[in-house]
């Protein structure tokens, strides 16, 4: 019954997500380019809760991304899904790392992620995005990951378990 | 899984998870295959998506308007004296614009009363609001809140007030997406003005899109006016796109004539390319002799 209400969770608060970058403040020419909260949501949720986070919901809010965002249709969900795969695996080692290295470890996954959507993009001939922006997009959702942490924490209670069972 | 004992569950559980990633990421495949060679279809399903997120969207879009709109209220306040005395000297200026205009419009209803002149009915325009930008590296295109029900079609132009905006790439039942000229995709034929040149405004999802595949580069000077010249019949021609300006490393670039730093509302205008007349009238035999010759042999 947890499970279920985590699940509903996850969906809203990616669907949230999802939202926020569609608000128009400027939108043709938006002076900063919007963060990736999603893979920020996503990660961070795999970490702590990966049993909430199923594959199928992570695939289809990252589709739902990618279609109402432009993005290149299926490619942003295959890299989401990859991306929190290779999280899943590593649950158990990363159960006690402390918070600055847990940042850094999705720093480093967020970034070739990137690099590898940037990469499949260039060979399929698509239009490349601007390389700037792509840069400024790594930094902002990094930026942010520790904030959309704290932000589910307090909704939905989404707490680390360490190995000793404690909860923080 | 309370049947089961704990290994064979989890080996169980191990296969039924690699059968799923392995389907989705097979999905995702054939989404993206499907995304880089028939746009369309995908368009489709981005729309009805779209269709079905909007009215959600309304109440986001609403609020940080206003937001945006009481900010802009704040520094246009804090300027309220140099705005006024700007202002007065235009309403000056526009007296004597007024002037002229009334003038121009009694001498233009008694030209077309002599004329008994039929206006085309090509120009008619549906106002919408965008709701929802693209966001993020990937696009430059706003959701509208005005689709097929209102008689938007795809690739109609959209305008504000000042000049081209972008076209629609995208029609839902109540929702329509307009590209920007800004946008990575955007491609738009035009004509510099005062030479006639001949060239394309592609967008790079900078501020100013490329001018390029002119034919004598030369000739274009800064501050030239730039039009859509209609080929390819999908947007209108004499459309103002904008002007010319000259990037730092010498590249020819075009300052959009909209105003995209408060663009709100669009307009979308109906616009049907004029019929072409390619075969003789049924009262005259089709000749092969007059139609089939090759001309200026």
């Amino acid at each position: 019954m947890k499970v279920a209400l985590r699940i509903v969770a996850l969906i809203f608060s990616g669907l949230v997500c999802t939202v926020i970058a569609m608000i128009p403040f400027v939108p043709a020419l938006p002076s900063i380019t919007s963060p990736d909260l999603l893979a920020a949501l996503c990660c961070f949720w795999v970490m702590r809760r990966p049993e909430t986070a199923p594959l199928p919901v992570i695939f289809l809010l990252g589709l739902a991304a990618d279609l109402l965002l432009m993005r290149p249709v299926g490619l942003g969900a295959l890299v989401l899904v990859l991306m929190t795969e290779a999280l899943r695996t590593q649950v158990v080692a990363l159960r006690d790392v402390s918070r600055f290295v847990e940042w850094m470890i999705f720093a480093a996954f967020f970034t070739l992620a990137t690099l590898g959507m940037l990469g499949v993009i260039w060979v399929t001939f698509a239009e490349v995005p601007p390389l700037g922006a792509m840069a400024q997009r790594i930094v902002l959702t990094v930026a942010c990951y520790p904030l959309v942490g704290v932000v589910v924490r307090v909704l939905f209670g989404v707490t680390r378990r360490t190995a000793s069972g404690v909860r923080v | 899984m309370a049947g089961l004992n704990g290994q064979e569950a989890s080996a169980l559980w191990r296969t039924t998870r690699q059968i799923v990633l392995g389907a989705i990421i097979l999905i995702s495949i054939v989404l993206f295959a499907l995304w880089r060679i028939d746009n369309p279809r995908v368009e489709r399903l981005r729309m009805s998506l779209a269709d079905a997120v909007l009215p959600s969207l309304e109440w986001t879009a609403r609020p940080i308007a206003r937001v945006t709109q009481m900010a802009q209220d704040f520094e246009s306040y804090v300027r309220v004296y140099e705005q006024n005395e700007e202002l007065r000297r235009e309403l000056q200026a526009m007296e004597g614009w007024r002037e002229q205009a009334r003038q121009l419009e009694q001498r233009n209803a008694r030209l077309r009363a002599l004329n008994n002149v039929r206006l085309s009915p090509q120009t008619t325009y549906v106002t919408g609001e965008i709701m929802a930008d693209g966001g993020g590296p990937f696009s430059r295109s706003g959701l509208l809140n005005i689709g097929s029900l209102n008689g938007v079609q795809d690739g109609s132009a959209a305008l504000d007030g000042l000049g081209l905006v972008g076209r629609i790439s995208g029609v839902g039942e109540t929702t329509s997406r307009a590209i920007f000229l800004t946008d990575l995709n955007s491609r738009v034929p035009v004509i510099v003005q005062p030479s006639g040149l001949r060239g394309i405004v592609a967008g790079d999802n900078s501020a100013a899109p490329r001018l390029d595949f002119l034919s004598d580069p030369e000739q274009v000077r800064p501050g030239d006016r730039i039009i859509t010249s209609g080929d390819g019949l999908v947007l209108p021609p004499d459309l103002l796109v904008g002007q010319v300006i000259v990037a730092a490393n010498g590249q020819l670039r075009v300052r959009p004539a909209a105003d995209y730093q408060r663009l709100r509302f669009v307009r979308v205008l109906n616009y049907r390319p004029p019929e072409a007349i390619n075969q003789p009238g049924g009262l005259i035999a089709a000749e092969q002799f007059f139609f089939g010759e090759e001309p200026g042999e």
